[in-house]
């Protein structure tokens, strides 16, 4: 058994696909292309494809990484050439390397996001990221039950740059990501909103990486 | 390809995966290279409808053709379809992402009565008027399928053709003509009247009818050429028709999200309450191999890591023992696992069912339909009470701890002993369960009791019985309930206001079309969900158009009543209707179909076979 990292694109009409959709799509995905893949042993053995992250339903990204256990001599080439040649629309394969981090390290995650501009939107985005105060409502765990928590976006965010650019604000930022904090570019929209009092018209939001805690690439 | 406006409001709807095609083995077309469109439509959910095998061969069938492209279209759910509306998006095809109003055909699956309301909300929404007389034009053609039209005569307002029967050949039939009609510019009724004389096409808007003073049909009189009766279309050689060895694979979950491979059409038990099993005739079966090839070919190009044997009764397959040999070859190597549906208890087999399954284990589902074996005989179940308590005692040993049992009440000539005795079989199942001496230590069983109310349906011996009124159903469910005895069984129950509808609109004739209409523009139109069935609503519209719909379900009809499907012709006679009903009432039994042929006259359609008689034939000759 070795494991593999599978790098994919999800981009165009593949954004409406939700993580378990990937899932679902990646699974099917790997059995046409004929991987051998390492299944669990035991009472109900099954096969171990898993992506590092979820992402969000109607966000693109440029490299989704996906961590998938194999059997046989397949090398990553081999892999490579079979899965590109299967993938549904949308969902394309960047890379396959051996697999080396694993999702725990993962600690930011890197987003584009693209608005229609408005007079004055720029500058008032940047306020409300300056401000270091942009509440939010989120549903998170309450020990086994979900509630409702006020988190304040701030203290998630490594950084942000606001660029005007040919009719549209482009926001670049670094948030926090993964299973212990977790920002969501959405809700960040939804705050800025909020706190700017405009209504966002969001063209797009592209993951373009993920990154370890020392903002090197996961 | 998505419109700008669509983007805009995927996003604020639910699971937007729904409205975005795109999937995997979805077909593109050079729109300027093909001389017909088609919108295949289903008048329910994209989970609902993209779980349907019919639609998948269809699809493939017409894509076949280079000068036709079949395109999707399903209802979307209410939360699309108020963005759609409040943002002038009329509805499109899911692969093109154009307007089907532009299309030459749009086709919908009339699956169940339930969904007729969608239909009509998909023509509003797509810009069409939805009676067919205010749509003069000849393109786009509203054309209907599916075992509804059998009796599609509630629609027939609304729909230009129908085409009972399989749509295999009648589809490509129908294209072709329509290329010829159109490259001529001729009108819509001239090109009705030409598709009338396609064998297998009914056109409504043909037949006058006319009714007695009591309601009940005088006569339906065919006009300009159309003929007396409409004799739904078979394949007669499965093994060579046309089967798509890739489906498309939904990018988000369906209801069944799986491959489906056909083993055979028809059904050799005739059941009298079953619809399926009489329309669907005659038994045609495939080879094991041509449907070995199939599974495979589509589990290749799918990726799907299981595969249903679909068929109304799939263990009377008489091959399926060799098909699931050969199948195992490659499915326990390849970790796909075989469903087989439709089990039924007389010839279920644990180990087997085991041996299909390598990973997941569900709850076995048999259906017994009735508590007592005089009902069970009525209904010509033939399954015996110890034949289901054996197959739950096999299921049991084998480490099963759920059992589903379908029922149904308010079937003819039942009484509250025959309910009654549903519990106590419920209750001989449980007690099945503990008397296994090797049942898994710290394991309960759950035996859960399904009730359906009985709805009498066209084409069946029952379809002149009465369907029990709502109050009658209401106290069976209740004295149902107060019969069980153990808190190992759980009930679950049908609604009985969407039974007395279904009731209503399967056996109702053309006059209904207004009642639908306004039960529509009252706000019915996805009938099929509780969230938007609303009985008031259709009552009012029954009221308000001057209809009892009683008269169409709770009704005795005598046997030499004119039916409003009568000039339609499904190959199993109306003498063979009568005399299977009169057998039921009383109480006798008819052997299925490889034990004595009953003449039910199906295999007429199909040049005097019927696979039912050649493979028993073959099987006393030792040939099979």
């Amino acid at each position: 058994m070795r494991s593999i990292r599978v790098t994919l694109a999800k981009k165009g009409r593949a954004k409406y696909l939700s993580h378990l959709d990937m899932q679902r799509c990646m699974m099917r995905a790997v059995r046409r292309a004929g991987i051998e893949l390492w299944y669990t042993e035991g009472f109900n053995p099954h096969p171990y494809v898993t992506f590092a992250l979820p992402l969000p339903l109607g966000v693109e990204s440029e490299g989704e990484p996906v961590e998938i256990r194999l059997e046989g001599d397949a090398t990553n080439e081999d892999v490579f050439r079979a899965l590109s040649a299967v993938m549904p629309e949308g969902i394309e394969v960047v890379s396959v390397q051996d697999s080396t981090a694993k999702p725990n390290e993962i600690a930011f995650a890197q987003y584009q996001i693209v608005l229609q501009n408005a007079p004055g939107l720029a500058d008032a985005i940047r306020q409300a990221l300056a401000s270091g105060d942009l509440p939010a409502e989120k549903l998170g765990k309450a020990g086994r039950k979900k509630a409702l928590k006020q988190i304040n976006c701030c203290d998630l965010i490594g950084s942000a740059a606001v660029e005007e650019t040919n009719g549209a604000v482009e926001i670049n930022a670094v948030l926090a990501a993964g299973s212990q904090q977790n920002l969501s570019p959405l809700l960040l929209l939804d705050a800025l909103s909020a706190k700017t009092g405009e209504e966002l018209k969001c063209l797009s939001v592209m993951r373009k990486g993920l990154l370890k805690s020392d903002y090197k690439k996961f | 390809m998505l419109s700008k406006k669509v983007e805009d409001v995927l996003l604020s709807v639910q699971k937007p995966g729904r409205y975005t095609g795109g999937e995997l083995n979805s077909v593109m077309k050079d729109k300027s290279k093909v001389d017909i469109r088609y919108a295949f439509c289903f008048p329910d959910t994209y989970e609902v409808g993209m779980s349907h095998l019919g639609i998948k061969i269809l699809y493939s069938l017409v894509n076949a053709r280079e000068d036709a492209w079949c395109e999707r279209v399903f209802a979307p759910w209410a939360d699309m379809e108020e963005k759609m509306r409040e943002n002038g998006i009329p509805l499109y095809a899911l692969e093109s992402g154009d307007a089907i109003a532009d299309f030459d055909i749009i086709g919908f699956t009339l699956q169940y009565e339930m969904s007729y309301t969608a239909v009509l909300n998909m023509l509003d929404l797509a810009g069409l008027p939805v009676r067919s007389s205010e749509r003069t034009a000849l393109a786009p053609l509203v054309i209907a399928g599916g075992p509804c039209v059998c009796n599609g005569e509630p629609m027939a307002e609304f729909i230009d053709l129908m085409l009972p029967g399989e749509g295999e050949e009648v589809t490509n039939d129908l294209i072709d003509l329509l290329k010829e009609h159109k490259k001529k510019g001729s009108s819509k009724q001239e090109f009705l009247r030409a598709a009338a004389q396609i064998p297998g096409v009914y056109v409504p808007s043909l037949y006058d009818v006319t009714y007695n003073a009591d309601g009940t049909v005088q006569r339906i009189t065919p006009k300009d050429g159309a003929p007396e009766r409409v004799t739904k279309r078979i394949v007669s050689d499965l093994d060579h028709v046309f089967f798509p060895a890739d489906f498309i694979v939904p990018s988000i979950e369906i209801i069944h999200d799986r491959a489906v491979a056909e083993v055979f059409r028809g059904c050799i038990r005739g059941c009298r309450f079953c619809q399926a099993g009489y329309i669907y005739r005659p038994i045609r079966e495939k080879h094991a191999d041509v449907v070995n090839r199939d599974c495979k070919a589509i589990c290749d190009s799918t990726g799907y890591d299981e595969v249903s044997l679909c068929s109304l009764s799939t263990s009377d397959y008489t091959e399926l023992e060799p098909l699931l040999n050969a199948m195992l070859d490659w499915t326990e190597q390849e970790r796909v696992n075989i469903a087989l549906p439709s089990q039924r208890a007389d010839r279920f087999s644990a180990e087997l069912t085991q041996r299909l399954s390598s990973v997941r284990r569900s709850g076995l589902t048999f259906a017994p339909e009735a508590g007592t074996q005089r009902l069970r005989d009525v209904i010509n179940k033939n399954i015996t009470e110890d034949e289901i308590l054996r197959a739950c005692r096999q299921a049991f040993e084998a480490g099963w701890t759920s059992v589903k049992l379908y029922f149904m009440l308010g079937l003819p000539t039942e009484t509250d002993e025959d309910i009654v005795a549903i519990a106590q079989m419920a209750q001989k199942v449980v007690d099945e369960f503990y008397h296994n001496p090797n049942k898994p230590k710290g394991k309960s069983v759950s035996v859960n009791i399904s009730v359906a109310p009985f709805v009498p349906k066209p084409f069946t011996p029952f379809q002149w019985a009465a369907q029990n009124s709502k109050e009658e159903l209401l106290r069976k469910q209740q004295l149902l309930i107060s019969s069980f005895t153990s808190k190992k069984i759980s009930l679950s129950r049908h609604d009985t206001d969407v039974s007395f509808l279904e009731g209503v609109l399967a056996r109702g004739d053309r006059r209904l079309s207004a009642v639908i209409e306004t039960a529509w523009r009252r706000g019915c139109k996805l009938d099929s969900w509780s969230e938007f069935f609303s009985i008031d609503t259709w009552l009012e519209s029954f009221a308000a158009c001057g209809f009892d719909p009683a008269f169409y379900a709770n009704r005795v009809r005598e046997v030499e009543e004119m039916l409003p499907w009568d000039h339609l012709d499904y190959g199993v006679t109306k003498a063979h209707l009568a005399r299977e009903y009169q057998k039921a009432r009383e109480g006798v039994t008819t052997p299925h179909c490889r034990v004595h042929c009953a003449g039910c006259g199906a295999n007429k359609l199909n040049g005097g076979e019927c696979d039912a008689l050649y493979k028993s034939y073959a099987r006393q000759k030792g040939q099979s």
